[in-house]
């Protein structure tokens, strides 16, 4: 398609705006914002879209302000063989007119303008392409995919395509169509083939269902069918079992007659049994009456017999009895006399032993009566004893102390060698001849033998304090001999001795007062003597005097033992003798007992003598032995005679087996019942089969389910029929799809060379670019740089959309297809020297494809050597 | 000497699953309308009564409608008197049609069901021994078992066979206890014991044997493509000394089939006349059986010589398409596609697809139909 001009009247703010295109080549038009540019391909887009009757929003909003006028665009234009001028005016005296300039002249106008115009550009306008090759003002800039079918067809020719004509377009587009008939975009089947399905399925479940209730009904007459054979073979074996069971019926009565036959004769006997056996009883009865009778005369008499010889073994047991206890008496006095005289000896030799212990105590209470004096007078002594070994030692140190301090002290020693009187210090001495007179010097002594001389003896250094040491070691002394009450060491020591003394006897004296007291005190041990010595007088006094005294514990100690002695062998002969004296009056109470028993037995056996003898009578009184004997005779024949006559019976009676005729006849009977329960079952059960299959039958199930096949079958042919035109336009469109996708890969280089000879012009001649599928660049190398699009700068992305659609125009346009390319003030991100390049780009392509530029930029599109520049010029 | 009509199989209710909804009416109707044109026979030829041997109805379950249907037929005719004969779809089982309730309330005069074997009275003189089938299964010969217990009749009477089921001598299931053994039947004949046997089960008109006294009927109206002469009943002409059986055509309806090579324009073509020249299109149910190999543009003729078609017959049954036609493009078709580029090699491998065989092949062949219309192929 080309433009050669487009006219606008009314159109937003212009009133009246021709512009005439350069249709080989590119055409600029300059203009200031608002001038209108951008109404030029809006009033082209509406002029093809809408009817000049539309009252759209699109048409409402370029109606001009402020003026009650129509919008009018006219465009002369050539699209494919067609060249036409079209007008149309909307909403004020709205019209549409056409004239056809070629091939043939055609005028046309309103609605029938308007579709002729569609056709035309239906016919010869890639709609798509249109939309593809324009870079609008304000839309966003993207690099547009040029899926579109004429450069489809002319990359085919570009590529070596044979003849790639509109045709495959359409046979593409069929295809597509005829595919979505059957197949969702995903894949799935279309609803229409599942409601099919569906149908299909719930047809088949139908059938079925009908072909079940069919089977179930066919099972019944079979069951019918077998029933009625059954109830034949019932009522025959119900027959049979109530003939059996008749006849087993009478047999069983005879039987029964038989047995009652047997339980009388069964009575009779027992009643022959029962009378003998009373007779029997009372013959036994009777004889052994006679025998019992005779039993206890034999007893009475074996009794008596052993009573007369047990009497002398009695008398001889009591007279031994009497013996031995006489002898026994004897031993138990002279028994009890030696005890006697045993107690007085031990009484005697306690009696001594007493005396003895008497004694012994008196000392023992004298001893510590003693000792208590002694320690009494120890415990006195040692009160004031003050000096013990202690104070001794200590005295001794003290003593020792003086002796070494004096040591220590000068001194002076004076020895007269004859009387003499001096004065020392002042005090009178007097010596004796060879006495000596020792002073000590502390400081300084004067001797003063009067008229003689008068010594002064100093003491050296130090002399001082050894005479200080001398008096406090004397003072010590001296209170400790103070303490002590003695005058000096040899006191004290005589002291401590005589304390060591009195201390020894204080302990001897608490020694005894221990050993003779014991656990008792001094009066109980004294009360004890006095007691004991009462004992003693008192016993003197009462002691018989039959036998003398002996004279010591000794002699009476010896007198109890001897007659300790004596009264043990006399106890022991006593013991003997009790156990022979016990022995003899056993045999006696035994032989008593034995005659006592005897003489029981002999009366009892007696009594019941008298009792059979009376018994015997009696019984024979009422009746005699002789009858008994008969009458037993009499029922014994009749026993025998009803016996035989039971036993005849009974054997008839087994002979008839009524055991086995009682089976016989229940099962007969059980087995009639069972078969008229079977057959009654049977025809129980023929009754609801009847009833279910006259219902059954009524429905005319056989004629629905053919008639639902018949529906099955002609939905599954359909189904059949529509899967079979979904998998052919599944196939169809499958491999269309694969050769076409192949047929693209070849596509892609014809298109991608002209992109890449418009870019090496823009860019350099490392330049190249990737193209997908849908003929959309993708990436860019520049270079040696590849990026994606999107991460190329605005002006880069710019320049490329422009190329690209510059490359596709130049493609489709040589045989006068295609549509022109329409630049709606684009490059508004390009630098001057990109700018310059552009220029020569679109250049390059103006010389394949009409382009038309838009610009409110006067100077932008300068670098374009070949255009035509048209300047619009402003409202103002 | 005795005349009556001689048909059976029926079938009443019999759902033709072929056939579509409106052509299944007429062929149902159709075989309602023979009972019409069996009494118009009975009348017209002066006949004693008609004996129907079996299978009366399809089913002892069949659509109520059906029956009462038939019923009322009948007593539209109240001069002829029908025997009907329990058969194998219709056994005189504890379910059967004729002890239906239906049935028996409406059940005109004229109609006697032969529900065992006890001589019937047809006419003075005539006697009819039946041979109904109980179940569907009988374990003997039923006709040889009816006729055992029979004294040859005298001179006065003629006795009348009817019974259902296949004869032994033309039924390949050899082993099957219920056939009728024609040798015992011929036999029981020739003692004089019954004079013909009107048998029914066998839906092509057929005379059974060397006596010229057995017969099969066939079906009033053709039921299936196997039979080879339905649409027939007979009237029977009958003495001690002679019998005399004429076949009348009463069916209106029709099956055809025929197996068709296909190759050519040409074969196409004397197929089209074939379908062409066939009388009685909308009650002939036509079957045909294609093979060969044709091209894409023919397959497209043939497809619409069969579109044309469909609806005139009553049905069209075209089988093996798939399998054994094949449908390949000929340089012919290539040039009629028109098509060049990625267009042309999808039609290339298109091609070979349908020609490898097998499932993938039928659909290949489908596509290029396809594609063969889109194309504008078959403008």
């Amino acid at each position: 398609m080309r433009f050669h001009r487009v006219r606008l009247w009314n159109y937003r703010g212009v009133d009246n705006c021709e512009v005439a295109f350069f249709t080989e080549g590119v055409t600029v038009i300059e203009g200031p914002n608002e001038v209108g540019k951008t109404s030029i391909p809006e009033g082209i887009d509406l002029l093809f879209d809408l009817m000049d009757s539309s009252k759209s929003r699109r048409v409402r909003s370029v109606k001009p302000v402020g003026r009650d006028e129509g919008p009018e665009v006219e465009v002369e234009v050539s699209s494919g063989r067609y060249r036409f001028l079209y007008r149309k005016r909307w909403l004020r005296r709205s019209m549409t007119t056409l004239k056809i300039i070629s091939p043939q002249h055609e005028q046309l106008s309103g609605r029938a303008a308007h579709e002729r115009v569609k056709e035309i550009l239906a016919e010869t306008l890639d709609s798509a392409l249109w939309k593809a090759l324009r870079v609008e003002q304000g839309t966003e800039l993207v690099i547009p995919k040029f899926d579109v079918p004429s450069l489809g067809r002319a990359l085919d020719r570009a590529a070596g395509g044979a003849s790639s004509t509109e045709q495959h377009d359409d046979l593409w587009s069929l295809i597509c169509d005829e595919r979505e008939r059957h197949w969702t975009l995903t894949g799935r089947p279309k609803g229409k083939r599942t409601a099919q399905q569906q149908a299909v399925e719930q047809a088949r479940m139908r059938v079925s269902e009908l072909a079940q209730q069919l089977d179930r009904m066919e099972d019944d007459v079979s069951e019918m069918n077998r029933l009625a054979v059954e109830a034949q073979q019932l009522e025959t074996t119900q027959d049979r079992c109530e003939r059996r069971e008749r006849e087993l019926s009478g047999q069983w009565e005879s039987v029964q007659r038989l047995n009652q036959k047997v339980d009388r004769l069964s009575a009779d006997h027992s009643t022959a049994l029962e009378k003998q056996s009373r007779l029997t009883a009372e013959w036994k009865s009777r004889r052994d009456a006679a025998r019992t009778v005779e039993e206890r005369q034999g007893q009475l008499a074996a009794l008596e017999s052993e009573a007369r010889q047990a009497a002398p073994i009695l008398a001889a047991a009591t007279e031994r009895a009497a013996a031995v206890e006489a002898g026994l008496d004897k031993a138990r006095t002279a028994l009890r006399i030696a005890e006697s005289e045993q107690r007085r000896a031990d009484d005697d030799r306690d009696h001594h032993r007493r005396c003895i212990e008497v004694q012994q105590l008196t000392e023992r209470y004298n001893r510590v009566v003693e000792a208590e004096k002694t320690l009494e007078e120890a415990e006195n002594r040692l009160a004031f004893a003050k000096v013990d070994e202690e104070l001794v030692v200590k005295i001794e140190q003290a003593h020792l102390a003086v002796v070494r301090a004096e040591a220590a002290v000068a001194s002076v020693e004076t020895t007269a060698k004859r009387e003499l009187s001096m004065r020392v210090d002042g005090e009178d001495v007097i010596l004796g001849e060879g006495e000596t007179q020792h002073t000590t010097v502390e400081d300084e002594v004067v001797l003063t033998i009067p008229d003689v001389a008068q010594l002064r003896v100093r003491a050296g250094t130090g002399s001082k304090s050894l005479a200080v040491e001398r008096r406090k070691a004397r003072d010590d002394l001296r209170r400790l001999c103070d303490t002590a009450a003695v005058a000096d060491l040899t006191e004290a020591r005589a002291a401590a001795e005589q304390r060591k003394e009195v201390q020894r006897a204080r302990d001897e004296a608490l020694e005894t007062i221990e050993r003779d007291l014991r656990d008792l005190t001094v009066d109980v041990l004294r009360s004890k003597a006095e007691g004991l010595s009462r004992r003693i007088t008192s016993y003197e006094a009462e002691r018989p005097q039959d036998s003398p005294l002996p004279p010591d514990f000794e002699a009476a100690k010896r007198i109890a033992a001897d007659n300790n002695r004596v009264v043990g062998d006399l106890q022991a002969e006593f013991k003997s003798l009790e156990r022979v004296a016990e022995s003899a009056a056993d045999v006696l109470d035994g032989e008593r007992i034995n005659e006592s028993n005897l003489s029981g037995r002999i009366k009892i056996a007696q009594d019941a003598k008298t009792q059979a003898v009376n018994f015997l009578e009696a019984a024979r009184k009422q009746r005699s032995d002789d009858e008994i004997t008969t009458d037993l005779a009499t029922a014994e024949r009749h026993v025998e005679t009803t016996g035989e006559s039971l036993e005849k019976a009974e054997k008839n009676l087994r002979a008839a087996d009524p055991e086995s005729l009682a089976s016989r006849l229940s099962n007969a009977r059980e087995a009639a019942q069972r078969t008229h329960e079977d057959l009654q079952s049977n025809r129980d059960r023929g009754n609801v089969l009847r009833g279910r299959l006259a219902v059954e039958s009524e429905k005319g199930l056989h004629t629905r389910r053919d008639e639902e096949a018949s529906r099955l079958r002609h939905l599954e042919r359909e189904h059949q029929r529509s899967e079979a035109k979904a998998q052919a336009a599944a196939l169809l469109y499958n491999i269309f799809a694969r050769c076409r996708q192949k047929a693209r890969l070849h596509y892609v280089v014809p298109f991608k060379r002209k992109i890449e000879q418009f870019g090496r012009i823009v860019f350099n001649a490392s330049f190249t670019v990737d193209i997908d599928d849908d003929l959309r660049v993708m990436r860019r190398t520049l270079d040696g740089d590849t990026l994606r699009v999107d991460q190329l700068s605005t002006g880069a992305q710019e320049q490329l959309g422009v190329i690209s659609r510059l490359a596709c125009a130049a493609i489709v346009s040589p045989d006068g297809g295609g549509a022109p390319v329409i630049i709606d003030d684009a490059l508004g991100w390009s630098d001057p020297s990109r700018l310059e390049r552009m220029g020569a780009a679109i250049a390059a392509a103006g010389g394949q494809c009409q382009t038309i530029i838009l610009t409110c930029t006067p100077g932008r599109y300068a670098h374009i050597g070949k255009a035509t520049t048209i300047r619009l010029p402003s409202r103002a | 000497m005795v005349k009556f009509v001689h048909t059976a199989d029926w079938q009443l209710g019999k759902a033709a699953r072929y056939l579509n909804g409106e052509a299944r009416t007429r062929f149902s109707a159709a075989r309602l309308d023979v009972i019409d044109s069996i009494a118009e026979l009975v009348v017209g030829e002066g006949c004693d009564f008609a004996v129907v041997c079996g299978d009366v109805f399809e089913s002892n379950h069949i659509d109520r409608q059906v029956l009462v249907r038939a019923l009322e037929k009948m007593r539209t005719a109240p001069q002829v008197a029908f025997y009907l004969l329990p058969g194998n779809h219709d056994p005189l089982d504890a379910s059967s049609v004729f002890r239906s309730r239906t049935f028996v309330d409406n059940r005109p005069d004229n109609v006697t069901v032969l529900d065992g074997s006890t001589p019937v009275q047809a006419a003075p003189g005539v006697e009819l021994i039946a041979a109904p089938w109980f179940d569907k299964s009988p374990l003997t010969d039923l006709v040889d078992a009816a006729c055992r217990k029979l004294e040859p009749a005298s001179t006065r009477v003629l006795r009348i066979l009817i019974g259902h089921g296949a004869v032994d001598a033309i039924h390949p299931e050899a082993n099957d206890p219920a056939l009728i053994s024609l040798e015992r039947l011929e036999s029981i004949i020739g003692s004089g014991v019954i004079h013909y046997a009107a048998l029914g089960d066998r839906h092509s008109t057929t005379d059974v044997g060397s006596t010229g006294r057995v017969w099969y009927s066939g079906a009033p109206e053709p039921t299936a493509h196997v039979e080879t002469d339905p649409g027939n009943v007979l009237i029977v002409d009958v003495d001690w000394n002679h019998v005399h059986v004429d076949r009348r055509r009463v069916g209106t309806w029709r099956f055809e089939r025929k197996a068709w090579e296909l190759s050519s324009s040409v074969d196409i073509a004397v197929l089209g006349d074939w379908l062409t020249a066939l009388e009685d299109k909308d009650r002939t149910i036509v079957r045909l059986e294609l093979s060969g190999q044709l091209s894409v543009a023919w397959k497209a003729r043939l497809d619409g010589l069969f579109a044309h078609n469909v609806d005139l017959f009553a049905a069209l049954d075209v089988r093996g398409e798939s399998s054994s036609l094949v449908v390949i493009p000929d340089d012919a078709d290539l040039n009629d596609f028109g098509l060049t580029g990625f267009a042309q090699q999808a039609l290339s491998d298109l091609s070979g697809l349908a020609g490898s065989g097998g499932d993938r092949a039928a659909v290949a062949q489908d596509a290029l139909a396809l594609l063969y219309r889109f194309a504008g192929g078959n403008k």
